[in-house]
């Protein structure tokens, strides 16, 4: 436990300084570091040393951003999103049920292995056109392959987390007489809570990789389209802030992951 | 005294791909109600095998286990088991750590909550129930263990090493703890250790096991001039050392 704040000692009150100080110099550095870049960006474009038609430049993408009434901005971005949390959630779901039976049956684990190995270094993208044709050309086919890319890698990371629990802990319920069920709803799932959010946070950039893939692919709205819109029709401006808020959008859906855990977290008191 | 525990010529023999290995041999013993009886042997001779087979998580090879005449098959609700680590779940309460036992085996009713709340009141754990594992000391968390060991009130304890995770310190607290909370609630005990003094220091008798396959070498009525001894007190008595000689060459023979 910390020591009251009434009585620092001179030390402390210096150790204190320290660590706050080194925590804004951090802060700092990545901001400078953003200015600088984009002040050099749009410096040389201004000078012209570099093109702006070809590599855009920051004013251009924030006059862009400024117009995005007019060019459905919101409605692309809303697109992409309810794409990547349909994808997100489905195969996250769907990965950690498939974990589940993996788990309950060996057997079926064992049987099942190397077409997971297959399946999971496989190149997702590479199944594309495959699934445009069976599900059909659409958002259906773009949540598709954002599921696709993420489910594997959540039922190998999820069993592999399920099968690690502690032999120990797992013996004492034994002693208990526990069923299947329990060892898991009690012990299992719980104890790899930091697994499942993992995957989730792994899973949250996979289903948005599958997203732009998917709209790069075929779609009529979304981010993955502005971007290749864009380059279609020579407007990199366009395709800059496609990117730009592409970032915005990954930053901020991981940190709904993240707000997530630490609310679970301090639910349960998961102190350990 | 009645024996509450038999356990009938008991082998147990693994398979493996490269072979067979006999664990355990031929063992017999009884253990009386009420008794503390501590088996000790060298490292790898299957005394956790021997425990294992007791609780009813494992079936021997040959053999039979009996609780009252009964002969055990598959978990016993009779007894209560305790190993190396206090093995609390982090995400639960003491209180609902304690009553995890109750709950997996749909025992959680007014009576066993008040049995498991005495406990809790009578070992001074019970200001610390809604605090998590991780807030408590080596000690108390074993001690937790035990309350949630002794709430499904079961007949006979099985300790597995239960006390090598701790430090010597801790641990000599906790043993006399843990042994003071046995023979108030009257349990009958038997331990697994490769703690010599340990063993002396808490046993009525100790069964003393060879190397693999184990067999049973010697049986130690431990009896001190004054009855009622502390495990710590025990330890301190000129008697001690006599027990640990004795023991200690058997062990290395």
């Amino acid at each position: 436990m910390m020591t009251p704040t009434a009585a620092i000692s001179k030390e402390r009150a210096v150790y204190l300084k320290k660590i706050r100080r080194r925590k804004v110099n951090i802060r700092l550095c990545q901001v400078l570091i953003l200015v600088f870049l984009l002040a050099l960006w749009e410096g040389l474009a201004r000078a012209g040393v570099i093109d702006a038609f070809v590599m855009s430049q920051p004013s251009r993408i924030l006059k862009t951003l400024m117009n995005a009434p007019n060019n459905n901005l919101a409605l692309h971005i809303g697109v992409t999103c309810y794409e990547t949390l349909i994808g997100f959630l489905l195969g996250t779901g769907l990965g950690v049920g498939l974990a589940v039976l993996l788990w309950w049956s060996p057997f079926l684990s064992k049987v099942s292995e190397p077409y997971l190995v297959v399946l999971n270094s496989l190149p997702k993208i590479a199944l594309g056109p495959v699934i445009i044709i069976w599900v059909g050309a659409g958002t259906q086919a773009i949540i598709v392959m954002a599921l696709a890319i993420s489910l594997i890698v959540t039922v190998m990371e999820m069993l592999n987390g399920f099968l690690n629990t502690d032999k120990e802990t797992i013996k004492m319920v034994r002693t208990f007489g526990a069923t299947r069920w329990q060892l898991f709803s009690k012990v299992v799932f719980p104890s790899n809570l930091h697994t499942l959010f993992n995957s989730l946070k792994v899973n949250i950039g996979l289903s948005l990789v599958g997203v732009i893939a998917g709209e790069f692919l075929v779609s009529k709205a979304g981010l993955g389209y502005l971007i290749v819109y864009g380059g279609q029709v020579f407007q990199m401006d366009l395709v800059m802030t496609g990117v730009f808020i592409l970032a915005v959008v990954a930053a901020l859906l991981y940190q709904c992951v993240v707000l997530l855990e630490k609310w679970v977290d301090r639910r349960l008191q998961h102190t350990a | 005294m009645d024996a509450i525990l038999k356990v009938d010529r008991v082998s147990q023999t693994y398979q493996a791909r490269n072979g067979e290995v006999t664990a355990i041999e031929n063992v017999s013993f009884q253990v009386n109600e009420g008794e503390f009886i501590s088996i000790v042997g060298p490292s790898g001779c299957g005394k956790s095998t021997l425990l294992s087979i007791i609780a009813g998580l494992e079936q021997p090879t040959h053999g039979a286990v009996r609780i009252e005449g009964e002969p055990v098959n598959g978990i016993s609700g009779q007894i209560g088991y305790m190993l190396q680590k206090d093995n609390l779940l982090d995400w639960r309460t003491i209180w609902r750590n304690a009553t995890l036992g109750l709950e997996i085996r749909g025992m959680l009713d007014e009576g066993s909550r008040e049995r498991t709340m005495k406990l809790l009141k009578t070992y001074e754990l019970y200001e610390f129930r809604n605090k998590y594992p991780s807030q408590l000391s080596g000690g108390m968390r074993q001690r937790a263990a035990l309350i949630r060991t002794l709430a499904v009130n079961p007949q006979i304890l099985l300790l597995d090493e239960a006390f090598s995770a701790l430090d010597y310190q801790t641990r000599l607290t906790v043993t006399d703890d843990i042994y003071r909370i046995l023979k108030r609630e009257g349990k009958t005990t038997l331990m697994v250790t490769h703690d010599i003094p340990e063993a002396i220091s808490m046993s009525d008798r100790i069964i003393v096991l060879s190397a693999r396959p184990s067999v049973v070498k010697a049986v130690h009525q431990v009896a001190f001039d004054q009855p009622g001894l502390s495990p710590l007190q025990r330890r301190n008595n000129p008697q001690f050392s006599r027990y640990f000689n004795l023991i200690w060459k058997e062990l290395n023979q």
